[in-house]
């Protein structure tokens, strides 16, 4: 068991064409995913790397495939349609790795979404993957090892560290869900909890967190009512000066509300909060061994 | 210097942890190039209240050692005036640490990240 992808994914990529979208696919593919197609209007017909067929749009590729989750790399200005195009398609999980995608943008995809069974994650995320078996996304693959360590987080780079850090002392990841940076975006940080706590191969969590926004906290109360699994937590940006953006959209201190109250809800909720970046792979495996 | 703005906010923390203050973070985001980080760190030393500059790289997109090519260039072509240390990781590691190591310039290897805050810190602190 994982959550939400594995071996059975049959993955479509919007934007196969392109330079971004290419190179990944192909990546994803060397990995082990099941690319069952890519979408590129007005290149339909054309094959990628002698295997994969293109189509004109979403709906057909899901007519003719199958495919269940789809992977955009299309171009900010274009992403929210594409988005869409693939909720309306029916595709289950739609992941967005497009970074830059408009705010105004993403409200009207979050109104598309709505009373629909699609499930988004992102914008402008690394994606998600299931060590051994699927991934989705930028991620370097070889950081990853299977095992029962459920990773949600809001960066990158910062789930490759924590990912490694746990690798490297031999504890694995059941799945991996980069969730993004981005203001308005799909899946949250209780969501993907929830999903964890729901696996039973997922036996600790790991949230990597951000200055910004309330979603911490959110998942805090579900974690203190809901999961009794382990979880560790970071934050990063506690030191950045209030009111300034940290290189996410997302990531900003605002409205009086610092991020000594964000560390104090999740210690609360019995989260293991690591202190420094370095240490949040040691601190879950102390909260394991409680 | 870093790639990617999560680790931007926590390399930042780390150095505060470990009593030093960042006077700004550079992001060469994921597909940048040999002369692109060379540009950055003229950029980083063009700011006179720069006193030591830490890179820290995960590489994922971003490879390890097109990062070390471009700080070799850099420090060649500007003698770079403040201490620089350097913690790569990821993607093209081993040869990152390679070039840098070959290449006799007076850089500072760090392997983990606790390790390259206390580095860059004390580094500050001393001057070059």
């Amino acid at each position: 068991m994982s959550v939400l992808v594995n071996k059975s994914t049959r993955l479509l990529v919007q934007g196969i064409t392109g330079k971004a979208g290419s190179f990944h696919a192909k990546s994803c593919m060397e990995y082990g995913t099941n690319v069952v197609a890519g979408v590129t209007p007005a290149r339909g017909g054309e094959t990628f790397e002698n295997k994969v067929p293109v189509f004109d749009t979403v709906f057909e590729a899901r007519k003719q495939t199958g495919c269940n989750a789809s992977m955009i790399f299309v171009p900010a200005q274009f992403a929210a349609d594409s988005i869409i195009e693939a909720v309306e398609a029916g595709v289950e999980l739609v992941i967005c790795i497009t970074e830059g995608v408009p705010v105004a943008d993403m409200m009207r995809v979050k109104v598309a979404l709505q009373g629909k069974h699609s499930i988004l994650i992102g914008p402008n995320c690394p994606g998600i993957i299931t060590p051994g078996e699927c991934k989705i996304g930028i991620m370097p693959g070889y950081i990853h090892t299977k095992g029962s360590v459920g990773v949600v987080s809001r960066s990158g780079t910062l789930t490759y560290e924590a990912v490694w850090q746990l690798s490297q002392r031999g504890y694995g990841q059941s799945t991996c869900i980069g969730i993004g940076g981005d203001p308005i975006h799909g899946m949250t940080h209780k969501q993907a909890i929830e999903y964890f706590n729901a696996d039973p191969q997922t036996e600790a969590i790991v949230m990597i967190g951000e200055i910004g926004g309330t979603e911490e906290e959110e998942a805090a109360a579900y974690v203190k009512a809901k999961v009794r699994k382990p979880v560790a937590a970071f934050i990063a940006g506690q030191t950045a000066p209030p009111g300034r953006r940290m290189g996410h959209a997302g990531a900003i201190v605002s409205g009086g509300k610092g991020t000594a109250a964000q560390v104090e809800a999740l210690e609360d909720a019995g989260i293991a909060v690591s202190k420094t970046l370095a240490e949040i792979g040691e601190t879950l495996i102390r909260a394991m061994k409680k | 210097m870093v790639n990617g703005a999560g680790l931007a906010m926590a390399t930042m923390d780390i150095i505060n942890y470990y009593g030093g203050e960042p006077a700004n973070f550079l992001d060469v985001g994921g597909g940048a190039s040999e002369q692109q980080v060379t540009e950055a760190v003229r950029i980083l030393i063009g700011d006179k209240k720069v006193k030591a500059i830490l890179v820290n790289i995960f590489g994922g997109i971003m490879k390890c050692d097109i990062i070390a090519q471009g700080l070799i260039n850099a420090v060649k072509a500007t003698g770079c005036p403040v201490p620089l240390v350097v913690r790569l990781e990821g993607t093209n590691v081993n040869q990152g640490k390679e070039l840098l190591k070959s290449s006799g310039l007076d850089i500072i290897a760090a392997d983990q990240l606790a390790d390259a805050a206390e580095k860059v810190v004390k580094a500050a602190k001393e001057g070059k």
